[in-house]
């Protein structure tokens, strides 16, 4: 569902990514995780059109995300870790805008079920402004969800989420992917990466430095001291990264 | 504490210079300033410089009407602070940026200390404005004759209003508060603005009917004459005083007019010092609204235009996105500010008006929709570049987005413009004595009424370019230059607009108009309206072909590139 091959992103001097390869199938959830500064989020955006590949490509369901871009994005849904709204639209308006935009003849039937898996029911009129962080993350979600995209890109997707809300969006992730959609969770939150993603895919400094199911991570030799524990493992495997860097 | 803040405000210039320097690498900007600069030069400087050399620049005229030009530009000024006062709204002088509050409210400074701060920072501004607008009107060229009177005049006189509009806001803050609370400054400076108007408005309210009965010019020249009339020069003195230092003609002459300036703008300054009583107030209404990520005002819910289908174009959507975002900020704010020009050409309209018509105020009002309406009206990519990496992720291309935005003040000012032709056209029986027809009259109106969408959407069309083109140039989303200190800026805006407006339609109109003349030659005026049509379709391809390339720029504009600028 998701093919990046060689991705590169170059900010003039500065390597952000670097020839990063990976595929994410039907039902997968990727865990996206590095330090700060590591090109997830460069990573992302190259993935869903915001910025252009230096080298390299994104194929989202067979589409190329530069040369076809409208058909690729119409099958993909991406949730920034700060919620860009319109403050002049309602919740009910951003929800139309986002129908028209992809389409969604049924939308008016999705609203309810949406807002109400999300928490949102009665804030229907209510502008970005009257909401709280957690409500204005969970509407760029529901814009998100609305048209029922078969890949979903997450970035921090928890930030500014109550409890019952996490635990709830966790949920929402797991069901979509289970309904077939290739997820991919970018965060720092290793837990919620251990909890919720069939594979995980650590990078550092542009490139992946580790791939697979926490079991084939734990497995690796050179990971295997690091035990099951994904932040040790995450510590290890960035520290070894660092020092073959250093080497 | 001075010295910190001269060291943050020349880091905070040094800094932006440099920065501004180095977007010059990018093609683009390096192009669009050689562009700007040659703009300047040819239209500009050329002409000025084509005045007598140095030292023997004609200036007898500004010399012999000086003492007109300052009485009847003290009324101005005058007429200016009034309306300072009258202003039912606060301006933005005293907000403070995110990065100010997080650092000079939490540290132990005074409030006057942050009033100097920001006086100090307005000053670069201030200089910037001062140097443009003397390049557009002369005073740069007879600077360099001599008379640098003009330059460090103009830039006391607008110090002085910078100061007095601070001043007024924080006084007009003093009056929310209980009147036994209300502090003594603010009763004073009220008082004497009232008894100065007072005084101004008895002299002009009493010679009102010989005004009235006079034709326009000779009724300017009347209200110069009765600024020297009874107590009309002490009320205008302050006005006066800091216009007058402009006309010096020698050091000498100079330096005497630098005192009595002096004077005024050290009594604003202590005037705006002491009455800083309400600037936290002030300045915690900003800090929240830049908390809250906004500084426009807060939208108000208003019912959508129209009801949007969940199928249909793409432009439509963004077209019904951006009407809303109109209705969500119209505000009394905005309809006063816009009425105030409207109102003022009504008067002097009226006052001259032989017959009782309105057609002239009408076709002016059509020319300001027409020509400034695309400057002011900005729910397009103006407001929605902030937006951008949302907008990258939606499935639409470059060009679709581009006409969906460009729709919405094009369509809003369309509509003013043919509301006002068609009244005009209501009322031209009226006016039976004029040299036109009523057939004539009716194709000139159809012709304008064709046009004038076209040349509207030209406007929006370069204003949204420059965005694309040059985004660190051009004010984004709802934060917009404004004030005397941002004059300079929006002066340029506004001539580089028109310079390329008339690159795109010069070479139609010269085609169009060949056809329309041997059209009128022939027809009469309704020959006319087969050039317009030809004119009007010739733009709409130019218009198209310019869409269509931007649109594929904006598919490759890189958001994290997109530098907004400040």
């Amino acid at each position: 569902m998701i093919v990046v091959e060689g991705l590169t992103k170059m900010y003039g001097s500065l390597k952000a990514v670097d020839a990063l390869s990976f595929s994410v199938s039907r039902g997968e959830v990727i865990g996206l995780i590095g330090p700060n500064g590591a090109g997830k989020t460069s990573t992302l955006k190259c993935m869903v059109g915001i910025q252009a590949p230096t080298s390299g490509s994104v194929r989202i369901d067979g589409r190329d995300i530069v040369t076809d871009a409208v058909e690729a994005k119409r099958r993909l849904a991406f949730m920034p870790d700060e919620p860009q709204l319109f403050e002049y639209l309602t919740v009910r308006e951003h929800l139309n805008l986002v129908a028209r935009l992809y389409g969604v003849a049924d939308y008016a039937g999705r609203v309810p079920r949406l807002l109400e898996e999300l928490e949102l029911s009665g804030k229907e009129s209510a502008l970005p402004g009257e909401l709280s962080r957690g409500m204005k993350q969970k509407l760029a979600i529901a814009c998100g969800l609305l048209h029922d995209p078969p890949v979903l890109l997450f970035d921090e997707p928890l930030t500014g989420l109550d409890p019952l809300g996490i635990r709830r969006m966790k949920q929402t992730i797991v069901d979509r992917a289970r309904a077939g959609a290739a997820v991919v969770v970018s965060s720092h939150l290793l837990h919620l990466v251990e909890e919720i993603c069939t594979r995980i895919l650590i990078i550092h400094r542009g490139t992946k430095i580790a791939d697979g199911s926490l079991e084939e991570l734990a497995a690796r030799s050179d990971l295997s001291a690091a035990g099951s524990d994904l932040e040790q493992i995450f510590l290890r495997a960035t520290g070894q990264a660092e020092t073959d860097r250093a080497s | 504490m001075t010295h910190a803040f001269l060291y943050l405000t020349a880091c905070s210039l040094k800094n932006r210079l440099w920065r501004r320097l180095r977007r010059l690498r990018e093609p683009r900007y390096l192009a669009g300033l050689v562009v700007g600069l040659l703009y300047l030069y040819w239209f500009v400087v050329r002409n000025q410089m084509r005045a007598p050399r140095r030292g023997r620049m004609d200036l007898t005229w500004l010399t012999s009407f000086a003492p007109d030009i300052v009485v009847g530009g003290a009324v101005l000024l005058w007429v200016v602070a009034v309306l300072v006062w009258l202003w039912p709204f606060a301006t933005r002088t005293w907000t403070f940026t995110a990065a100010e509050v997080q650092f000079f409210f939490t540290a132990p400074l005074t409030r006057r200390q942050l009033l100097n701060y920001k006086l100090l920072r307005s000053q670069v501004g201030l200089l910037f404005s001062v140097l443009i607008a003397s390049l557009f009107t002369g005073a740069a060229r007879a600077a360099v004759a001599g008379r640098w009177s003009l330059l460090l005049g103009g830039w006391l006189l607008f110090a002085a209003i910078f100061l007095h509009i601070l001043g007024a806001n924080l006084t007009k803050s003093s009056f929310r508060a209980p009147a036994s609370r209300v502090p003594w400054l603010a009763w004073a400076s009220a008082t004497l603005m009232i008894v100065v108007s007072g005084l101004l408005c008895g002299t002009y309210l009493v010679h009102a009917r010989a005004l009235v009965s006079r034709p326009l010019n000779d009724a300017i020249f009347g209200i110069v004459e009765l600024g020297r009339v009874g107590a009309a020069p002490f009320a205008l003195w302050p006005f006066r005083a800091v216009l007058a230092p402009i006309f010096a003609e020698t050091p000498l002459a100079f330096a005497r007019a630098l005192g009595p300036a002096l004077v005024v703008l050290v009594l604003n300054y202590v005037w705006v010092l002491w009455s800083d009583a309400n600037l936290e107030d002030a300045a915690s209404a900003a800090e929240q609204r830049q908390a809250q990520g906004r500084s426009a005002p807060a939208p108000v819910v208003r019912p959508a235009p129209f009801s949007l289908a969940a199928r249909g174009r793409v432009e439509t959507a963004i077209l019904w996105k951006n009407t809303i975002l109109l209705g969500r900020y119209v505000s009394l704010r905005l309809v006063v500010r816009v009425s105030i020009p409207v109102v003022v050409m009504a008067v002097v309209f009226g006052l001259n008006s032989k017959g009782g018509s309105l057609a002239p105020l009408l076709l002016m009002l059509t020319v300001f929709a027409t020509v400034v309406g695309p400057f002011m009206i900005r729910n397009d990519l103006r407001h929605d570049l902030q937006r951008l990496a949302v907008l990258k992720t939606w499935p639409i291309s470059g060009r679709e987005l581009l006409v969906g935005e460009l729709l919405a003040p094009t369509f809003l000012l369309s509509a003013i413009v043919w509301f006002l032709l068609a009244v005009t056209l209501a009322l031209s029986p009226a006016w039976k004595d004029g040299p036109i027809d009523a057939v004539g009259r009716a194709a000139l109106l159809v012709s304008v009424g064709l046009l004038a969408p076209m040349l509207i959407a030209g406007q929006v069309i370069i204003q949204n370019a420059a965005v694309v083109l040059f985004p660190g140039w051009i004010a984004t989303g709802g934060a917009r230059a404004r004030g005397i200190e941002a004059m300079g800026q929006n002066m340029l805006m506004f001539a580089g607009t028109l310079l390329a407006l008339a690159i795109g339609v010069l070479p139609a109109s010269a085609i169009a108009g060949g056809l329309g003349y041997v059209l009128y030659l022939f027809l009469g005026w309704p020959g006319l309206l087969p050039a317009t049509m030809l004119l009007a379709s010739i733009l709409v391809v130019e218009a198209g072909l310019v869409v269509m390339w931007l649109g594929r720029v904006l598919e490759r504009t890189d958001p994290a590139q997109v530098e907004i600028a400040e």
